[in-house]
């Protein structure tokens, strides 16, 4: 402790400058040459935490001030580097934090913990990233990365919010490659990828629907988390089981130093944050809390039907951090959310995530990082309906995993870094119950069977630098999936779940002809196969690169969901007999640059995916013990153009994102579904898919007022989305009904948005106003066709909008 | 089925609550025309333990979206129905309702029978097969209050109960009419057909059912419930035939798609019609309201 405080003072209080000017002169040389001197080398290694709270900071730079030599921490904070004998100057940048220059005598191997000073997010420094010359751009050039997103989390909660709720993944579709199907949902799509193909990982735990309010808002209470990457590409060998993404999302682990909280109030939820250390300082506490309550305020509806709603929802975020000595630690992570829904006595609903980590971290020799973690993930929804006079039931559905995972790393040296692992996830999926709760019910039981899987994994990755120019990373994993028994898997006619009738045009399920039941363990179906990945970057100045990457993807699950935006009702389905892995590759190409200020990054990419699933119109996806009859699978492609440029210091910062894309899918009828070469969707023709948008521009800016006010603001505009126009009407028993044209064959008008932002800092907290929607654009969501009520012989276009001027205002203080 | 779309209808309320500000609006689009089909409305039908009237059978054609005329007439079409002994009867157009074929002579329709409904017109010959499915009586006829839903007033509704036979698969239809007035409701807020299938109610014995929830009775009102049996191709287009007249256009509602029926175009099978064949056995009961 003394050291660390004493180092802390050395930093913070101006002799790093001192010490760092009689560094320079001896490391010189070598930054001349471009080349690491020879002789014996000695490990230094250790965390990099924040001088503030004691929390480890992750993915910081600690670079030797030769300029070649060059490591990250990974995501526990943990570094490690060879130098040679002697003092050495060591510069050490993180993003939201104050740089760090400081010098280190080296003699003999040893652990050594850095300790950043967090920035302050002053009103007059507003930052976005970086915000000073020497700081770590996040966009940077030098590193093998390409297609990752870090998130500020302090940053976004300077941005428009909705109803004061910061929201991390709202965040994300701020920048490009990403984007919403719906205002009224965070189901986010990456590069043109379907919701259901990212993976979000809290501190490892799988979180399985990610959101509140039938979507509105994500699960992830900013204050609560201190990282949130995504990978959109490239993904590293060490996650897998999604086709398009990873979010990386890793609870804080709390102040280690001192007893402190937070706590704000918005329009939407309040929340409140409490953090320690353990008794003895062993570590450190976090506990959050957050619950909305617009059901408070439901009473006061004009609307009767509104009036008797009673909706809410509520978050628990916990995680305990035991060090073990200087080189581990255990960690104990828990999140529960929960919503809540009801209207007055005829329905209740609740729904919600809860996802458990236990993990020890350890550093061997300084050179070895370990960890093991055991986590799982639940998401269950149950409702309580009352279906008539004398009848009600209870429908639950859940999904539960439990992973067993050993991730190790080898520091072999600053540009040779092997990664290896293995994960074990055992799945079990209750797609649906239906109970009735009163006696004499009109409704039977129904229990759609269990799904039972077991998905093994290893992997095997380097990250090699070859030279001052070139560096790769690149690895395989294998990723395997077995669906075990119990099960009844049904036969049908030809082997056809689905089949297409040519003379009515029409999907039709496939005639049951025979079932068959798998005992408790017995292999039903496998699948598996190896994922290559592969990224490096080759520089082409001092502050320029250019990037290349390839990521194959493998995904046993899907999400059934064929309503307009992801529902908390929607079931997850294994592969199995009649629903094969869905399968991606991804090429990207990409060129990053800083130039003072500013950071350039343009990618391009081309992804294709089999065996994507899409569902037969008309079709019946709850609580259907039979789904393969339900669906097609077919192709899938996505490709595009992804722009950042971003100003990282100034007055003004902020960033303009860009996105050119293009996601299509197709479907033919395949050969044992009565395929002939035409009909089913579109007949089998390529067209675009849910997600997609031709362009999605995004101007963030943020920029102080004075001492005291700081505006954020955001405009969005975008291609609309596809939606599927009709071409002509009928009347059926006096009723207009619509015949549609090609699935997603028009499209939503375009979208634009203006939102606003101001903070006004006092001594201890900040005051929040925003303005959703500035200039109240009418943005359509959805577009349908009525019958009018008063002339029943007319059909009119009705389009649906979320969001009209929204105003908010939230206040947070910390104690 | 019925429950899973008054969930999704509370869905609906649910973003509309955390939207409080969401809104809609009536717009003009521009919609491409699709190549005008034929549309069939085919019901044979009889009430159990009666002999069957004189069938009628409409055929109209697809029209422009936004159009405010009544549908077009398929005018002279060739239509008759055959038995499973391949004994026809022939349909003609009425003389005085345009589009719409009536039977030339009293049909024999027995239960478990299959018929095959073929239609020449334009051209293009046309057929669909169905199988007369046995009705399920109504036990009784009766009032209660509903409510629940959101959006829905308080007030008497039409309600009945029947038993389902368990050793047979069959779906329901039902029909209503109130003071003779059959009850279709536009309105995106109410069922505009009501339909159960087998599988969720099989052999149970159901009480309280109020198959039109969106209307409300009073008193001295004479209500006239209608119970028909469907087969399971039947009940999917009744099931989509609301999902789309019922989409209340919320983030929870199922996308856009085409009804497919069971006529099929033997002449050129892309330009299929639109519409259904069936052939049921109903059971009806009316009583006054109190």
């Amino acid at each position: 402790m003394l050291r660390r405080v004493v180092l802390l003072l050395a930093c913070g209080l101006g002799a790093a400058p001192i010490l760092s000017a009689q560094a320079a002169s001896i490391a010189a040389p070598e930054a001349r040459s471009g080349t690491v001197q020879p002789g014996p080398r000695l490990r230094l290694s250790g965390y990099i935490r924040s001088s503030t709270s004691g929390e480890v900071v992750r993915r910081a730079e600690v670079r030797l001030d030769d300029g070649v030599v060059r490591v990250e921490s990974n995501d526990e904070g943990f570094y490690s580097l060879l130098l040679a004998p002697g003092l050495r100057r060591l510069r050490i940048r993180a993003i939201g934090f104050t740089p760090l220059d400081t010098t280190v005598r080296v003699s003999t191997s040893l652990s050594r913990d850095f300790l950043l000073v967090l920035r302050k997010v002053t009103l007059a420094e507003v930052t976005v990233q970086a915000d000073a010359i020497g700081d770590r751009p996040d966009l940077d050039p030098r590193t093998p990365d390409m297609s990752v997103v870090r998130l500020d989390l302090q940053a976004i909660k300077l941005l428009p919010t909705v109803l004061g709720e910061p929201d991390p993944i709202r965040s994300l579709t701020l920048l490009p490659g990403v984007s919403l199907s719906s205002d009224a949902s965070t189901a986010i799509s990456v590069r043109g990828g379907a919701a259901d193909q990212n993976l979000f990982l809290l501190d490892e735990a799988t979180v399985y629907n990610p959101s509140h309010i039938l979507g509105f808002l994500s699960t992830f209470n900013a204050d609560a988390v201190d990282n949130f990457t995504l990978y959109k590409g490239a993904i590293p060998a060490r996650f897998g089981g999604r086709l398009s993404s990873v979010v990386d999302v890793r609870q804080r682990e709390g102040n280690a130093n001192e007893f402190v909280g937070s706590a704000s109030i918005g329009l939407l939820a309040s929340r409140a944050t409490v953090e320690g250390p353990l008794p003895g300082h062993v570590g450190s506490y976090m506990i959050a809390a957050r619950r909305s309550y617009a059901d408070l305020f439901a009473p006061l509806a004009s609307d009767t039907s509104i009036r008797d709603v009673r909706a809410y929802f509520y978050d628990l975020n916990a995680k305990a951090n035991v060090r073990l000595g200087s080189s581990g630690a255990v960690l104990l992570s828990a999140y529960l959310g929960r919503d809540r829904f009801s209207g007055s006595s005829d329905f209740g609903a609740g729904w919600g995530n809860r996802a458990t980590t236990l993990r020890w971290n350890q550093a061997f020799a300084n050179r070895l990082f370990s960890k093991v973690t055991v986590a799982s993930g639940t998401y269950d929804y149950r409702l309580d309906i009352v279906t008539g006079i004398r009848d009600s039931i209870t429908w639950g559905s859940r999904i539960r995993s439990l992973d067993a995972k050993v991730d190790e790393t080898l520091y072999l040296s600053p540009t040779n870094t092997i990664e290896f692992g293995l994960q074990f996830t055992d799945q079990t999926i209750r797609p649906g119950d239906l109970v009735p709760t009163n006696q004499q019910a009109t409704f039977v039981e129904r229990r759609i069977e269990p799904r039972h899987t077991l998905l093994p994994a290893a992997y095997v990755g380097q990250e090699v630098q070859l030279g001052p120019r070139v560096a790769l990373r690149y690895g395989v994993r294998y990723a395997g999936f077995l669906r075990r028994g119990v099960a009844t898997i049904y036969q049908y006619r030809d082997g056809a779940p689905v089949v297409w009738n040519r003379a009515l045009a029409r999907y039709e399920p496939g005639v049951v002809t025979d079932s068959v039941p798998y005992a408790r363990g017995a292999r039903v179906a496998s699948a598996g196969g190896l994922e290559p990945r592969l990224s490096g970057r080759v520089m082409l100045s001092e502050t320029s690169s250019l990037k290349a990457s390839f990521a194959r993807t493998q995904q046993f699950l899907l999400l059934v969901s064929n309503t307009n935006s992801v529902s908390p009702l929607d079931v997850w389905e294994p592969a199995g007999p009649y629903i094969d892995p869905q399968r991606a590759d991804q090429f990207a190409l990409g060129y990053s640059t800083t130039r003072g200020s500013y950071e350039l990054s343009v990618e391009g990419y081309f992804k294709r995916a089999s065996n994507v699933v899409d569902f037969i119109d008309g079709s019946d996806v709850l609580l259907n013990p039979r789904i393969e009859t339900q669906m097609v699978q077919g192709s899938g492609r996505a490709y595009g153009l992804e722009v950042l440029l971003r100003r990282a210091t100034g007055r003004t910062t902020g960033w303009v994102s860009y996105t050119l894309a293009r996601s299509e899918q197709r479907f033919p009828v395949p050969a044992r579904s009565g395929g002939t070469g035409a009909g089913g969707i579109n007949d089998g023709a390529w067209y675009p898919s849910p997600f997609d948008k031709t362009h999605n521009l995004a101007v963030v800016m943020l920029r102080p007022m004075g001492r005291k006010w700081t505006i954020g603001t955001t405009f969005l505009m975008a291609t609309g989305l596809p939606t599927t126009f009709p071409g002509a009407r009928y009347t059926i028993d006096g009723l207009l009904v619509t015949e549609f044209g090609p699935r997603n064959g028009g499209r939503l008008p375009l979208y634009h948005r203006l939102d606003l932002n101001a903070t006004r800092q006092f001594r201890h907290g900040e005051l929040q106003l925003g303005v959703l929607n500035a200039y109240n654009r009418f943005n359509a969501q959805a577009l349908r066709f009525r019958q009018q009520v008063n002339d029943p012989r007319v059909t009119e276009a009705v389009q649906t909008s979320i969001f009209g001027i929204v105003p908010s205002v939230a206040y947070a203080f910390h104690f | 089925m019925r429950f899973i779309s008054e969930l999704r209808r509370w869905c609906g309320v649910a973003a509309l609550l955390a939207a409080s500000v969401a809104c809609e609006r009536v717009v003009q689009v521009t919609a491409p025309r699709l190549e005008s089909r034929l549309v069939v409305e085919a019901r044979l039908e009889r009430q159990v333990g009666r002999r069957a009237p004189i069938q009628r059978i409409r055929l109209t054609t697809t029209q422009d979206v936004f159009s405010r005329d009544s549908a077009p007439p398929a005018r002279g079409a060739v239509v008759r129905v055959l038995d499973a002994a391949g004994s026809a009867t022939p349909f003609v157009e009425s003389p005085s309702e345009p589009g719409v074929y009536v039977a030339t002579a009293q049909m024999l329709l027995a239960v478990g029978q299959t018929f095959t409904l073929q239609i020449t017109w334009d051209g293009d010959e046309y057929v669909s097969r169905e199988t007369m499915l046995r009705a399920v009586p109504i036990d009784s006829v009766y009032f209660t209050e509903g409510g629940g839903l959101p959006g829905l007033s308080a007030g008497l509704r039409g309600t009945i109960s029947f038993t389902d036979p368990g050793e047979r698969q069959n779906y329901y239809l039902w029909d209503q009419w109130v003071d003779g007035v059959r009850q279709l409701s536009p309105d995106s807020g109410s069922f505009s057909r009501a339909v159960l299938p087998d599988d969720i109610i099989n052999g149970n014995s159901v009480r309280d059912f109020q198959p039109y929830r969106g209307v409300v009775v009073r008193s001295g009102q004479v209500v006239r419930i209608r119970q028909s049996s469907i087969s399971d191709q039947a009940y999917r287009f009744y099931e989509s035939l609301s999902e789309q007249t019922d989409n209340s256009g919320s983030p929870f509602g199922v996308p856009a798609s085409s009804i497919r029926g069971n006529v099929a175009n033997l002449t050129r099978p892309t330009r299929l019609a639109l519409g259904y064949f069936i052939a049921t056995e109903y059971s009806e009961l009316q009583r006054q309201v109190p």
